[in-house]
């Protein structure tokens, strides 16, 4: 075996993208700016994880370390990190080395300062206080509670009072957030709320009414209130020729009378009369007796048909 | 309640007057109980009939709905009788002489219930005469069957 072949063998594959990849994280990840310190306390998942609204103790806020190294020490929060449920403080701080070619030129020290993240549980709300002789006390709240809702103006949000656990009466207000300044990023509120363009409806129509007889023209051919005869013939169906057996039929019965029915006699209305009045008559039960009314009363189309084509009435009629 | 036979004609339906028109009542037209040929003049319109030119059959020119609505109609006022024979039975009359499936009117069974009254009869018969039978196969039965007798204790 070369030395050239056991080479390879310990070389890193850099056309493979996936070793690449790990190799660059490695390298990056020995040469990265230190985090601002490893956080005390496992990490918080986050279905667990609250806000610092939720928590009580948000950006600006006084607080008291009551525990640890730099217990005593009274402070202003920086910022609250969810996952680990820990505060930068900018008092608490300590010191850590920038490697060299991560240093900014800036810098004159590789040693700096940075923030130390402090456990929530080491901290309590704390307050500012002016005597009259004009000396500043501070307060430290052993536990606070949430009260009823408001419209924080400055927050622009509904937020609940803070006061002090069992001393109701000394309300702990929120801290004044920090205001934004506009960059050369940021958009005037003038222009932001300038309207600069019109909502769309169908009850405005996008053609002026007087200039629609320029689109249309009044006198096409479809707009015609009077049909052509070879319209006329289009529109209705021709009529259907008679078949041979047809022609026959009608030859056949065109001498034939049509015929002619005769309305029943005096006799036979007398007969059927008194039929029915003997059964009529043995009937008891009301509700029968006015069905059988109802259905007297019941008419058809075909009976004045019937009786328009029976004798009497046309020997009326000649 | 008792009416005229006028005010009676007046209760009767349109539906049974307008076909009284067509076809007068039984007594005094005659109607064919058979199907005959559209040429008969006393062609019953309830059955289909012949048409003898074509060799063609006509639909009845009332269908089974139609005469049954008429017969019900009549019916209620004690007039069915005036139509012209129709082709099927209602009411009472259809029961009565239903040709009723066997199953319907007897439960057929299994082979062994059907047979098991006879079979019980035969058995009872057998044991009934089971020392003559005995004896026809056997002859010297017949001596058991004295020692037997000799032996019956009597009261006496």
């Amino acid at each position: 075996m070369s030395w050239h072949t056991a080479g390879n063998r310990f070389a890193v594959e850099v056309s493979n993208p996936r070793i690449t990849k790990t190799v660059y994280d490695k390298i990056m990840r020995a040469n990265k700016l230190p985090l601002q310190g490893e956080a005390p306390g496992v990490r918080i998942a986050k279905r667990d994880q609250q806000s610092e609204f939720e928590k009580g103790i948000v950006t600006g806020d006084l607080v008291y370390v009551n525990a640890g190294e730099h217990k005593g020490t009274i402070s202003t929060v920086i910022s609250y990190t969810a996952s680990t449920n820990t505060l930068y403080l900018s008092n608490v701080t300590q010191k850590s080395i920038i490697p060299g070619h991560l240093k900014p030129e800036s810098f004159p020290s590789h040693l700096i300062e940075r923030p130390k993240p402090v456990p929530f549980n080491q901290v309590k709300l704390a307050g500012k206080e002016k005597d009259e002789n004009g000396k500043i006390n501070y307060i430290v709240a052993e536990d606070f509670e949430f009260k009823e809702k408001y419209f924080d103006e400055r927050y622009q949000r509904w937020l609940p009072r803070r006061v002090a656990k069992h001393h109701n009466e000394i309300e702990i207000p929120w801290p004044q957030p920090e205001l934004l300044k506009d960059d050369r990023y940021s958009t005037q509120e003038n222009i932001a709320l300038e309207k600069s363009y019109e909502v769309q409806t169908i009850a405005r129509p996008p053609i002026p009414r007087e200039a629609l007889a320029e689109f249309r023209n009044p006198y096409s051919k479809h707009k015609k209130r009077v049909f052509s005869e070879l319209q006329v013939r289009r529109v209705n169906a021709p009529k259907m020729p008679l078949s041979i057996e047809q022609k026959i039929y009608l030859a056949k019965n065109e001498g034939k009378e049509k015929k002619v029915y005769q309305p029943l006699s005096e006799e036979i209305k007398e007969f059927i009369g008194s039929k029915m009045a003997d059964h009529i008559s043995k009937i008891d039960n009301p509700a029968l007796l006015s069905h059988l009314d109802a259905l007297s009363n019941s008419k058809i189309p075909d009976f004045e048909k019937t009786l328009a084509n029976s004798e009497s009435k046309s020997e009326n009629s000649t | 309640m008792s009416l005229t036979s006028k005010e009676a004609f007046s209760k009767l339906p349109q539906k049974l007057h307008n076909f009284f028109i067509k076809f007068p009542p039984r007594p005094y037209a005659e109607y064919s109980v058979k199907p005959s040929v559209i040429t008969d003049p006393h062609l019953n319109p309830f059955l289909p009939n012949k048409n003898p030119e074509s060799g063609k059959w006509q639909g009845p020119k009332f269908s089974l709905r139609r005469s049954a609505d008429l017969f019900k109609m009549a019916k209620k006022f004690g007039i069915q009788d005036l139509l012209p024979p129709l082709p099927r039975k209602f009411y009472e009359e259809k029961y009565n002489d239903k040709n009723w499936m066997r199953g319907v009117l007897s439960q057929k069974k299994r082979k062994w219930e059907r047979e098991f009254e006879d079979k019980l009869e035969v058995r009872k018969e057998a044991i009934a005469n089971m020392d003559d039978i005995i004896v026809a196969a056997r002859p010297s039965y017949k001596k058991q069957l004295q020692k037997r007798q000799a032996k019956q204790k009597t009261w006496y």
